[in-house]
């Protein structure tokens, strides 16, 4: 009986000191299930990285992140087959039924080729370069080159923010080239002198060079301050009237700081 | 004698039960094949008339207008562009592969013959991946430098920086030779012997009686190649949507452009709705453009063997 005792203290006092207190046991393995998210391709880095840090705070719980891009992650959280849906632009009118929690703000950077002597754009010349209006480098410099517009696929919520800003959905793009990724976009501006196209700004490399709109460069600074005028929102969207714990304890964890940290981490700018 | 007669039998009545299970084996494997066509048939025509009805065939065929997000789903630049496209590349590529089969089976050396038929094989045999790759590193510069000569100083040209029909074009140019080559040479080696020592005894040249003899005899194989070429151009997707530019315009030469392949391929992944339908509404009108060019070969083919 006095060696069982012994044994007793002995394993408390090894689970004690290996894997912390009583209370953050339980705390730890309280939440339990599967959380499936989908949508947005921009959003995908973000959130592997806030599902990685709150499956290690829970590690009974796992996150299933797949793309698709940010209308289809609304249809497919409407349809039920996703319990959050990413989207990188506003909920269009017709897309209803939804509660949406914003958790981050994406800058959208215009890129340009390193060898491009352009220094600056304004909103304007955006959108003459975007519907086909401008077609040659020499409306904005000396240099007689031709533009190479670039833009992302439709579907894509980059694309959807990008053209409400620049063109305000008046007039149709004109692109020369439609790429399905941003990496695709940075690569094809990086090869051709003339190249111009837009991407996240958490994507951007040393390979290309980020162009001020109206004078101002993409910054949190600039941003918040409404200087800039091209970024998208981060949008978590959960079908509405929907009350699952565990789905609410994940998005109380996005927005909370050690969320909001991981969003800084990866490049894009904290919604608080 | 007679025990060997009854042996014989005996074994004669034990083999056939052994022969029904080879066959019955054999019609299943059959079976499995005309199953898949089956499934694929009724899944593609399934899901691909729902578009039909909530949109209009006309609106669908023969819109103008690709944009999803503003609920336009027209496709007929998309049909225009593959079947250009497809026309393009088997003017380019036919005229190369004629010559190099009639080289192959008339003139080469039996040295060279091999060597060129290995690389032949070889050409058939690399992914379509690897041709787009390619095509984007040579082609595409290369066409982007002709395509600033030639609109550096019009106002409305949209740059495609070389991405575009033609790249497309030349890229399957060359990926439809392999098939091209392979069966008109096989047709052109059918054509017998006696025909031509006939023309070259009554004094025509090789040429002539190549020109003159073996082409108009081998002429339905070589039909029957062209139909396979456009075949294998109209379905191709990877090379293409590397090098094409993969925007929804008329098809000229120097637009950026969007095929019925790389249309589905570029947009699936991020559709949902109305917009996949659509995209699958195209996979239907693919799939009619195949199944009419198998049957075009069909008939080709059957031609050919009736005029024999």
């Amino acid at each position: 009986m006095k060696r069982f005792f012994f044994l007793l203290v002995f394993a408390l006092l090894l689970t004690s000191s290996t894997k912390g207190s009583y209370d953050e046991q339980v705390r730890k393995n309280l939440l339990v299930g599967t959380i499936r998210i989908a949508g947005s391709t921009s959003m995908e880095k973000v959130t592997k990285a806030l599902a990685g840090a709150f499956t290690s705070i829970h590690p009974n719980v796992n996150i299933d992140v797949q793309l698709g891009g940010s209308s289809s992650g609304i249809a497919q959280t409407l349809s039920g087959v996703v319990d959050i849906g990413n989207t990188s632009r506003e909920l269009l009118s017709t897309e209803t039924g939804l509660h949406q929690t914003a958790i981050a703000i994406d800058a959208i950077a215009v890129i340009t080729n390193k060898n491009n002597p352009v220094t600056g754009l304004s909103s304007g010349d955006l959108q003459d370069i975007f519907t086909g209006k401008y077609n040659n480098w020499h409306h904005l410099c000396d240099a007689n080159f031709p533009i190479l517009s670039i833009g992302r696929e439709n579907g894509s919520g980059t694309r959807r923010s990008f053209e409400s800003i620049v063109l305000g959905g008046n007039s149709p793009p004109l692109y020369g080239r439609e790429l399905g990724e941003a990496g695709s976009i940075i690569s094809a501006v990086a090869n051709y002198n003339g190249g111009i196209g837009y991407v996240s700004l958490a994507f951007i490399d040393e390979s290309v060079q980020i162009l001020p709109i109206d004078g101002y460069m993409p910054n949190e600074y600039t941003i918040r301050s409404e200087d800039y005028k091209l970024h998208s929102p981060f949008i978590m969207v959960t079908r509405e009237g929907e009350n699952r714990p565990l789905v609410n304890s994940f998005l109380d964890f996005v927005l909370s700081g050690a969320g909001q940290e991981q969003v800084r981490k990866c490049g894009f700018i904290p919604i608080r | 004698m007679n025990d060997v007669t009854t042996n014989s039998i005996y074994i004669k009545e034990k083999k056939p039960i052994l022969e029904y299970l080879v066959e019955i084996i054999f019609v299943i494997c059959a079976l499995i094949a005309v199953l898949a066509v089956a499934l694929i048939t009724v899944y593609i025509i399934s899901t691909g008339v729902p578009i039909f009805n909530v949109i209009g065939a006309r609106e669908f065929l023969l819109g103008t207008k690709w944009d999803p997000a503003n609920g336009q789903f027209g496709i007929f630049p998309m049909i225009l562009s593959s079947i250009i496209m497809t026309m393009g590349a088997v003017l380019v590529g036919f005229p190369l592969a004629l010559l190099t089969s009639i080289f192959l089976t008339e003139l080469a050396p039996p040295a060279i013959g091999k060597l060129l038929t290995i690389l032949i094989d070889l050409l058939a045999g690399i992914p379509s991946i690897i041709f787009g790759l390619v095509g984007s590193v040579i082609i595409v510069p290369f066409l982007a430098r002709i395509e600033e000569r030639i609109f550096i100083n019009s106002p409305t040209h949209i740059f495609t920086g070389g991405a575009n029909l033609l790249s497309a074009i030349l890229v399957l140019a060359i990926m439809i030779l392999p098939t091209i080559i392979k069966v008109s040479s096989t047709s052109l080696r059918a054509v017998a012997k006696e025909i031509k020592s006939y023309s070259l005894s009554l004094g025509a040249t090789k040429i002539q009686t190549i020109f003159k003899i073996c082409i108009p005899t081998a002429r339905s194989g070589i039909l029957a190649s062209i139909v396979l070429g456009i075949g294998r151009a109209v379905g191709e997707t990877m090379a293409i949507i590397l090098v094409s530019g993969n925007v929804v315009n008329l098809p000229l030469p120097f637009n950026a452009v969007r095929f019925l392949t790389t249309g589905i391929m570029a947009e699936f992944s991020y559709s949902s709705g109305i917009h996949r339908q659509a995209l699958l509404g195209i996979a239907l009108v693919l799939f009619v453009f195949i199944m009419t060019i198998n049957l075009l070969l069909h008939i080709v083919i059957r031609r050919g063997a009736q005029n024999e």
